[in-house]
């Protein structure tokens, strides 16, 4: 039944409405905390819609209805696109999506048109970006009898105010800057270290490897699907990259040859700032990163103790960002520093304009 | 001595909390339900006291966080961790926490409360990305040894680009897998850093503790190779069954999977005790001695959470034949006391804490603490195998006309499969006839004499309508007695 109901749906939303009667308006809002604002839809069996959704909120949603008691089987399924989810604009294939309307970015608006369920009851309306769909959904009530529909207040359902509250504020204490999560991120080892010195400018330093992976402006992260249970889904990093380490770990002792063997030795935190610490052999590596001048920059202050011999800063062209150093020289994308030099010195990242 | 055991009880708890004395026909312990700070989400991965009294909680989300029984404040330790799903505090005042991807020591260096220095303690174990690879633990030994697990990768779910470790393949078929190293181990880290592989052939195993005489117990869940969740005695370079884990063995070149089960199964070492799946426990967790009389009569005894059930498992262990193998039954059973009971701890007064989690599977959330009311429970306080049957040492004199219906007691066996598939049904499930019974002349040892015993089974007593001479009920009247070994 769905299946045959939701391609005459398709058929009906694509072709103007001839001779039919003037479409049911419905408007709706993403707002900011993960939620739909109204949460409650109604209409009638067979109307012809046209739902429009702003969106003032900081992160990106979409809207999809969706059969009766398949919204997380839908959230599912969108989060098992993987790779797949931008494109498709964490779409699903899936007779259960029954409209949808795909990215709509902060500040901007979209529109859907579709013919509402010609069956009474109650049709899940939700957005599947990763993690979004654990709290931020609503239901469009389709009945000839608006009198029957629940107050918010007593819905089952709609989302409870806890689950919202747990999205929005994650945590018993309010979140400040600089902040550090260790979590499973796209494009680094499972052992990945996420900050954000400012809630706007952030980066991924990998545990695994010792080294910055990338750096991202415009946000933070989003834990929701990460947290949302067994961990299976990843953190999703908010905003957009500018600098993406293709250099692999950056230092080289004595010599350029391979890249030495390197052991991560934790951090330290100062004012909520992280020193990440690791060792080649016996020589110790301390690294601060903090915010530059420019607006998409970082300053990476590094500490190298114990080494008598020459040290080389390997980059890669193609990261995305102009190197600066406090010291030392450059030669081919390759800071060459004495020991001495190298005991304190930074290199400053800015983001290439594009 | 025993019959001193409730004056005991009342003066330990008169010089702490001025109760009255023990109503011994009322309630043996209590759950008392402690305040969590708003907006956290109490999934807790954790728990331990810090030698200054205070608790000190691992939660999902990062959090890790202190609090004070005597002003119920809770305060911020340090946040930003990952799942970290045990915790230990050191005698220095730092504390370490098993995250995701590394075992790591927090400390507080200029004592302001928060942690400021996260040092790695080791990380030298792979990672696949795998969301199903957790970790637990430590447990540290009576030399400060530490011991932790490391659990499998699930089919449910593939492996990252990037990893941690050398990618194995041999290791990556099966239902839950181990293809980056050490996955379904415990691990023995020493003092000065060195990490080894200690025993392998585990699956999730997802809690471990020492007895009193410091042998070490490792619990596992119900699934592939595990025809329902089992407590191990572990020991040093043995194989405990779940297959995927051998091909970190050295020099291991085949896929586990091939080689035939009896082969496998000959190379196990048996659970010491078996958890009848969805009749006593679906999830069994922590493993903690009890380590003196103010928690009940049971001292030396290792009580075990439980995640799918409102209890807690008692287990009695006897050694037969060289090997440790028991008895399982609960301590308590009460919806008083939450699901989930992830992590246990005991705190300097006597009383048992009980962290709890879900963790995206059956469970609950928060912490509750079990007290010990005084009232000696009606309880098997100690099941030991014999030539002919089991005798059971019970905590209060039995009233021996309760026993003498038919009804009183049944005893049936069965026993669970070793294959690659999921779980076992009960198999060969047969009644055991009581041949004979006799009660000891102070009413507190009953032995019986079943029809026959056979190894390779487990034994399931269930009494009904049996009482002390106090007329308490018998608490717990359900017992599982896993019968590897014969005398």
């Amino acid at each position: 039944m769905p299946a045959r109901w939701f391609a005459l749906t398709v058929f009906l939303a694509t072709l103007p409405s001839l001779g039919q009667a003037q479409p049911v308006q419905l408007s709706i809002a993403a707002v900011e905390g993960l939620q739909y604002a109204p949460m409650q839809l109604v209409v009638a069996p067979g109307d012809e819609v046209v739902l429009t959704m702003d969106n003032p909120s900081s992160m990106i949603h979409n809207w999809l209805l969706v059969a009766p008691e398949q919204r997380m089987n839908v959230v599912e399924a969108a989060m098992a696109l993987g790779a797949a989810g931008p494109e498709q604009e964490y779409i699903p294939e899936s007779n259960a999506v029954l409209a949808a309307l795909g990215e709509v970015a902060p500040g901007e608006a979209g529109e859907v048109r579709f013919t509402a369920p010609t069956e009474a009851g109650v049709y899940p309306f939700v957005c599947t970006y990763p993690g979004h769909g654990f709290v931020m959904y609503g239901a469009l009530y389709v009945t000839d009898d608006p009198t029957t529909v629940p107050s918010a207040a007593d819905d089952p359902n709609l989302p409870s105010l806890t689950r919202v509250a747990e999205a929005v504020a994650p945590h018993p204490f309010i979140v400040e800057y600089p902040a550090l999560y260790r979590t499973f991120v796209p494009d680094a080892s499972p052992a990945a270290i996420v900050v954000s010195l400012d809630g706007d400018l952030s980066f991924c330093w990998d545990a695994s490897y010792s080294h910055l992976q990338y750096a991202w402006a415009g946000g933070f992260v989003d834990n929701t699907a990460h947290w949302s249970g067994n961990g299976k889904y990843l953190t999703e990093l908010i905003g957009t990259r500018f600098y993406q380490q293709r250099a692999g770990f950056p230092f080289r002792l004595d010599t350029d040859e391979d890249a030495p063997e390197v052991e991560f030795l934790g951090y330290r935190l100062t004012d909520r700032l992280p020193t990440f610490r690791y060792a080649i052999g016996e020589v110790m590596i301390e690294e601060t990163i903090t915010a530059g001048e420019a607006p998409r920059s970082l300053v990476r202050t590094f500490e190298v103790g114990g080494h008598n011999g020459p040290v080389a800063f390997v980059t890669e062209a193609s990261e995305g960002v102009r190197y600066d150093a406090s010291a030392g020289s450059w030669d081919e994308g390759v800071l060459r520093l004495s020991s001495d030099q190298a005991q304190q010195f930074s290199i400053t990242m800015t983001a290439e304009e594009d | 001595m025993r019959r001193l055991f409730p004056v005991f009880a009342m003066l330990a708890l008169g010089l702490t909390a001025c109760a009255p004395p023990a109503d011994p026909l009322g309630p043996a312990y209590v759950v008392e339900t402690i305040p969590m700070p708003d907006g956290l989400v109490a999934e807790t991965g954790g728990i331990d006291f810090l030698p200054d009294g205070r608790l000190v909680a691992s939660f999902h989300r990062g959090e890790i966080l202190i609090y004070d029984p005597e002003t119920q404040a809770w305060s911020t330790f340090a946040d930003g961790l990952h799942d970290g799903l045990g915790i230990l505090p050191e005698p220095d005042g730092s504390v370490l926490v098993m995250q995701r991807p590394e075992l790591t020591r927090l400390s507080d260096t200029d004592a302001d409360g928060r942690a400021d220095l996260f040092e790695t303690v080791t990380d030298d174990f792979g990672m696949s990305g795998n969301y199903h690879e957790f970790a637990f633990g430590p447990v540290r030994d009576a030399d400060g040894v530490l011991y932790f697990s490391l659990g499998t990768a699930s089919q449910l779910a593939g492996v990252r680009d990037l990893k941690r470790g050398v990618f194995n393949p041999l290791g990556r078929p099966g239902r839950m897998y181990s293809s980056v190293p050490y996955r379904g181990y415990v691990m023995r880290l020493y003092p000065d850093g060195t990490l080894e592989p200690f025993a392998n052939g585990f699956r999730t195993p997802n809690g471990l503790g020492f007895d009193l005489e410091g042998r070490l117990f490792v619990t596992d869940n119900q699934g592939d190779w595990l025809g329902t969740s089992p407590l191990y005695h572990v020991e040093e370079g043995n194989f405990y069954g779940h297959v995927t884990s051998l091909v970190w063995e050295p020099g291991f070149d085949v896929d586990p999977l091939t080689l035939p089960v009896d082969s496998l199964n000959a190379m196990r070492t048996l659970p010491a005790v078996q958890f009848p799946h969805g009749i006593l426990a679906n999830s069994p967790t922590q493993p903690i001695a009890v380590a003196d009389d103010r928690f009940g009569p049971f001292k030396g005894q290792l009580i075990i959470g439980e995640m799918n059930y409102p209890r807690l498992l008692r287990v009695m262990l006897e050694e037969v034949d060289g090997a440790l193998q028991g008895a399982a039954t609960t301590l308590i059973d009460t919806t008083a006391l939450r699901k989930g009971n992830n992590r246990l701890a005991f705190a300097p007064d006597g009383s048992l804490w009980v962290g709890q989690n879900d963790h995206g599977w059956v469970g609950d959330r928060g912490i509750q603490r079990v007290a010990w009311t005084g009232a000696t429970p009606m309880d098997i306080h100690t099941m030991r195998l014999t030539e002919t049957g089991f005798d059971l040492d019970l905590t209060l004199p039995l009233d021996v006309a309760t026993l003498a219906a038919d009804s009183a007691l049944t005893v049936t066996r069965y026993r669970y499969a070793y294959h690659r598939a999921y779980g076992s049904p009960q198999l060969d499930v047969t009644d055991v006839a009581v041949t004979d019974w006799a009660l000891s002349d102070d009413a507190r040892t009953l032995a019986l004499d079943l029809d026959e015993l056979v190894p390779g089974f487990v034994y399931q007593l269930d009494f009904a309508g049996v009482r002390a001479k106090n007329g308490r009920p018998l608490d717990n009247p359900h017992l599982y007695y896993t019968l590897n070994r014969l005398r």
